[in-house]
């Protein structure tokens, strides 16, 4: 029976794996924002159980709930990019916008 | 008395948010305030020398518990000293900004910057563990770098900013490794602890030498000695009571502080002494050497600085005064050099021009900035019984006892000394006038804190001997005065004869003469060290940024790729137990 913080580091590094791989394959960019979400949940679950079962474990914890609050506007400050990105260029695939620009 | 220790920094900076606020009020009120917050951080300072007994005492409050960091001060005799000499010397360089600043656009700026800058050095003195003063030496940093790019309009100050923040960084970054190892072997950074530590298990002779090496080059950083000074002479590009205030009071004490400071730790080792010696040295003769021939008056000052600091850690390294002879090296240079800077700065606001060879002949029109660039200049060549004499002096006698090399090797500098300060003064003060028009005596705001000094160079070896908080017990060999007046005497012929009397005979003689010619463009370049780094900057650094450059393409899938390949390379690595 592997125990509780080998399962959450396992599933922090597949989330971690996983954002990264959709960051990297997505057309859309509602989509990568999406996948950083993924990225930062992954990351978050990395820090809460590095304090699992140790003296410190609410010092993660505290800070799992900081990370959790600029994540969210981290958020929405993207999205409001990708509003205003919409507004300038017409799309939101970033390969497209890259064109654009040359 | 303990809360004087922890107000005298914390005033200055609790007032730093207040100054934009009062001047979007009034202008007047605004400098004004800045002059009272540093008048009442300049009477706490003396409150705690005052007050001050003897022995040391800390004071701490828990911060961070997790980590066991504490925010101490560490108030011993050393600290109070130079918390009240730093203090009473901003307080005078604030008053004097208020007539050189006069009509500048973004003197808020300037105000709060240089109040964070007096309070970051205070707490850098005060401050009672590694850490803290890690802390405040890099705001020490910052604060300098922003205030000498002030004139941001202008490239060369924009470009010398950035030049001390770079230049410093490199010293900052191994004072960060040398604050590390401590950390990670002792656990603590507290002075005290250190010094118990030092020879037994966690902190052997190999990482005791090691963490001297790298507090010497951060200290070098700060204190601008030979290879990483070349921030200091373009540091000149800020405003004069910023070079003031980065020359006598600030900046560059940081550095001779932090190895008075840790000297338990560098006695340790004789190699580390001799090291500081070395360093100290070298920068003396350089410094003095490039002085000599500077055309701008600031940079003379600046290369004099670079000079004076050598003689202080050239003191510390010759170890026989537990670092005393340099901290009253550095109280006394301090003094002269703060002088020097307020009526040079005197001297570019009536005038317009920092090149000495476009000046002449002030003596009779700016007859205060006179006598006070005169005071300077005949303290810092060691004229008795100025503070300059006695603390040169006391540095050659001490010297003499251990190391004579070093004793003759600052002798002889203090004939290049007497040379660079005579020239200056000859070529600003006398001999014709080459202006266009007569230039008028500056303000009155001006002149005080300059007369204050001129009181401050003649009489304050009698304060620093009446007090007890570092008792300076100064012995000075008759050999050693003898020596010194035979330096001061034949500096003074030689710029006599070749600058004052025989100006077209030395002229016609630089001409002809094609060594010298060279030797003076040398000296002017500051022995190429400018060029070297820009060689090593665009063969190295550039190269290497480009070839990096190539890894940001700028698409996001391709470089989101990249990342989960080495991201995946990583776990793969773990998983096979590689690292």
């Amino acid at each position: 029976m592997p125990s509780d913080q080998l399962i959450f580091t396992v599933t922090a590094t597949v989330l971690v794996v996983i954002g990264l791989g959709s960051m990297a394959y997505s057309r859309n960019l509602i989509k990568t924002v999406m996948a950083f979400q993924a990225i930062v949940f992954g990351a978050n679950l990395a820090l809460f159980s590095s304090g699992l079962g140790s003296y410190s474990s609410y010092m993660s914890q505290t800070f799992v709930l900081f990370s959790i609050l600029v994540g969210a506007s981290v958020e929405a400050v993207a999205l409001a990019i990708i509003v205003v990105i919409h507004r300038k260029y017409g799309t939101l695939n970033p390969w497209e916008i890259r064109k654009l620009k040359h | 008395m303990i809360y004087a220790a922890w107000l005298i920094w914390a005033v200055p900076i609790i007032s730093v948010p207040f100054i934009p606020l009062i001047g979007m009020v009034s202008q007047r009120g605004r400098n004004w305030f800045a002059v009272l917050a540093s008048a009442l951080t300049a009477f706490i300072g003396f409150y705690l020398a005052a007050s001050f007994s003897s022995g040391m005492t800390e004071s701490s409050i828990i911060w961070l518990p997790i980590f066991k960091v504490p925010v101490q001060v560490l108030v011993d005799g050393t600290s109070v000293l130079l918390a009240a000499f730093i203090s009473f010397l901003s307080f005078l360089i604030v008053l004097y900004s208020v007539g050189y600043m006069k009509g500048e656009k973004g003197q808020s700026r300037y105000y709060s910057l240089i109040l964070l800058f007096v309070g970051a050095m205070l707490g850098l003195v005060m401050a009672g563990n590694l850490i803290q003063l890690y802390f405040f030496w890099e705001i020490v940093g910052i604060c300098s770098a922003f205030l000498i790019a002030f004139w941001y309009d202008k490239p060369e100050a924009r470009r010398a900013g950035l030049k001390a923040f770079v230049v410093t960084r490199f010293g900052d970054i191994a004072l960060f490794i040398a604050v590390l190892i401590v950390l990670a072997n002792l656990k603590t950074t507290n002075y005290a602890s250190i010094f118990s530590a030092i020879g037994s298990k966690p902190f052997g002779t190999n990482t005791v030498l090691l963490v001297g090496i790298l507090l010497l080059i951060g200290a070098m950083g700060k204190s601008a000695q030979v290879p990483l000074h070349v921030w200091l002479p373009d540091a000149m590009e800020g405003p004069t009571p910023v070079s003031a205030l980065i020359h006598a009071a600030t900046m560059v004490n940081a550095g001779v502080y932090l190895v008075i400071r840790m000297f338990p730790l560098f006695s340790y080792s004789s190699t580390l002494l001799v090291l500081v010696t070395i360093v100290g040295l070298t920068s003396m003769i350089f410094g003095a050497a490039c002085a000599v021939v500077s055309e701008d008056l600031k940079r003379i000052l600046a290369y004099s600085t670079i000079s004076q600091l050598g003689i202080m850690f050239a003191s510390i390294g010759v170890g026989t005064t537990l670092g005393a002879t340099a901290t009253y090296h550095l109280i006394s240079q301090g003094l002269f050099k703060a002088l020097a800077f307020l009526a040079a700065g005197s001297v570019i606001t009536a005038t317009g021009s920092r090149n000495v060879e476009e000046l002449g002949g002030l003596r009779k029109s700016m007859k205060y900035t006179y006598i006070g660039f005169l005071f300077a200049m005949l303290a810092m060549s060691g004229v008795p019984p100025l503070i300059g004499f006695w603390s040169k002096d006391w540095i050659v006698s001490t010297a003499l006892t251990s190391n004579v090399v070093a004793a003759i090797l600052i002798a002889l500098s203090s004939v290049l000394t007497t040379i660079y300060s005579f020239r200056a003064l000859f070529k600003v003060f006398y001999g014709k006038s080459k202006l266009p028009n007569e230039p008028k005596e500056s303000s009155t705001v001006m002149i005080v804190p300059i007369m204050t000094l001129v009181v401050s160079v003649t009489v304050g070896w009698l304060v620093l001997d009446y007090q007890r908080l570092v008792p300076f017990n100064i012995t000075i060999d008759p050999l050693t005065i003898g020596m010194s007046l035979a330096a001061i005497a034949s500096g003074i012929g030689i710029v006599y004869v070749a600058f004052s009397s025989r100006t077209a005979q030395t002229q016609s003689l630089m001409g002809r003469n094609a060594p010298l010619i060279a030797l003076r463009k040398y000296l002017l370049e500051g022995l190429g060290f400018d060029k070297f780094y820009g060689f090593l900057y665009s063969r190295i650094v550039l190269p290497l940024a480009k070839t990096s450059s190539y890894l940001e393409s700028g698409w996001l899938g391709v470089n989101m790729g990249l990342m989960l390949a080495s991201v995946l390379l990583i776990i793969f690595l773990v998983a096979l137990k590689v690292i």
